[in-house]
């Protein structure tokens, strides 16, 4: 008499455990990379703020005496990130204190008003004017 | 006579499967590597872009402001008196003397007031842009850096067209 039942070979079980060993590295390397993905935007937008702000320093800076233009800083970074703006001589760092991180970015003068201390600039509208060379910094 | 066996089981290793699965891991695996790679490239770029931004920032403060203080080339070349470095005497005209302090200074302290950090840099200003240049004013030196970044500004020095070229040297992260 011939037996007909269904088999479940040796075969099949190494072909289902090679299988879910690839969709297992698959998905971890998604997970990663979506990980890695959103990290790298929020930092690209540290960085960015910090340029920003940096530029505006250099542009009041090199505009003269009497100048004076706004910038405005995002309340949180991509992805609602928080973040805190230090102002220090010839230096505009952004802290990301969830992450550990900071970014900076160099600005042209020292004579930033108020930044030796460190400087702290709060998200939103910022004023930079140049009084006789030294820059001044005012949030809204 | 005895009936001949006959097995039946089900073939699971066929070479149009086994053929497939190579081709799967074949793409899976380029997908990976091009995934990698274009990730490392916009951050070398992004890199490079924003080393670019910040040598123009610091040629156009050479070159259209006078420093602060406007005389700090009649003081020692300190971090702490000299708040921002200008060698103009009015925008995109630069002072002779104040080239001349820039030649003598401490090299260092040029770093750190030009934003360079531990970067080498090189500030050259030469005459004749159009023929063969000829190098008035020179400070830093060129290394063994593998990257060269550089920057260009045209101005007048005693009425003369000149060239100033800010070059900054780094290495590849």
């Amino acid at each position: 008499m011939l037996t007909m039942k269904a088999q479940i070979t040796a075969e099949f079980i190494i072909i289902l455990a090679l299988a879910s060993m690839i969709f297992l590295v698959t998905i971890n390397f998604i997970y990663q990379e979506r990980k890695a993905a959103t990290q790298w935007t929020w930092s690209l937008d540290a960085q960015d703020t910090a340029e920003k702000l940096a530029w505006a320093i250099n542009s009041a800076y090199i505009a003269g005496d009497g100048t004076s233009s706004n910038v405005t800083l995002p309340k949180m970074l991509v992805g609602g990130v928080n973040y805190t703006v230090t102002v220090r001589p010839r230096l505009v760092t952004v802290s990301v204190p969830a992450y550990g991180r900071e970014y900076e970015w160099k600005c042209q003068t020292s004579d930033i008003d108020g930044a030796s201390l460190g400087l702290t600039v709060a998200p939103g509208v910022v004023t930079i004017g140049n009084s006789n060379g030294t820059i001044k910094l005012t949030t809204y | 006579m005895k009936p001949k066996r006959t097995i039946r089981r089900g073939l699971v290793f066929t070479m149009d499967f086994i053929a497939s699965l190579f081709f799967f891991l074949v793409i899976i695996l380029t997908l990976l590597w091009v995934w990698g790679e274009t990730h490392r490239r916009i951050s070398e770029y992004q890199e490079v872009s924003a080393r670019h931004r910040r040598l123009l920032d610091v040629s156009t403060i050479l070159v259209k402001t006078p420093g602060n203080p406007p005389d700090w080339h009649m003081h020692a070349v300190d971090p702490e008196t000299v708040k921002a470095l200008g060698l103009a005497r009015e925008g995109n005209v630069l002072d002779d003397e104040k080239l001349e302090t820039l030649e003598g200074a401490d090299y260092m302290s040029l770093q750190e007031i030009l934003g360079f950090g531990n970067e080498n840099f090189t500030i050259t200003v030469s005459d004749n842009i159009t023929g063969s240049p000829s190098v008035l004013y020179s400070k830093g030196t060129g290394n063994t850096a593998k990257e060269r970044l550089v920057v260009r500004r045209l101005a007048l020095l005693n009425g003369t067209p000149v060239e100033l070229k800010v070059e900054a040297y780094y290495n590849k992260k």
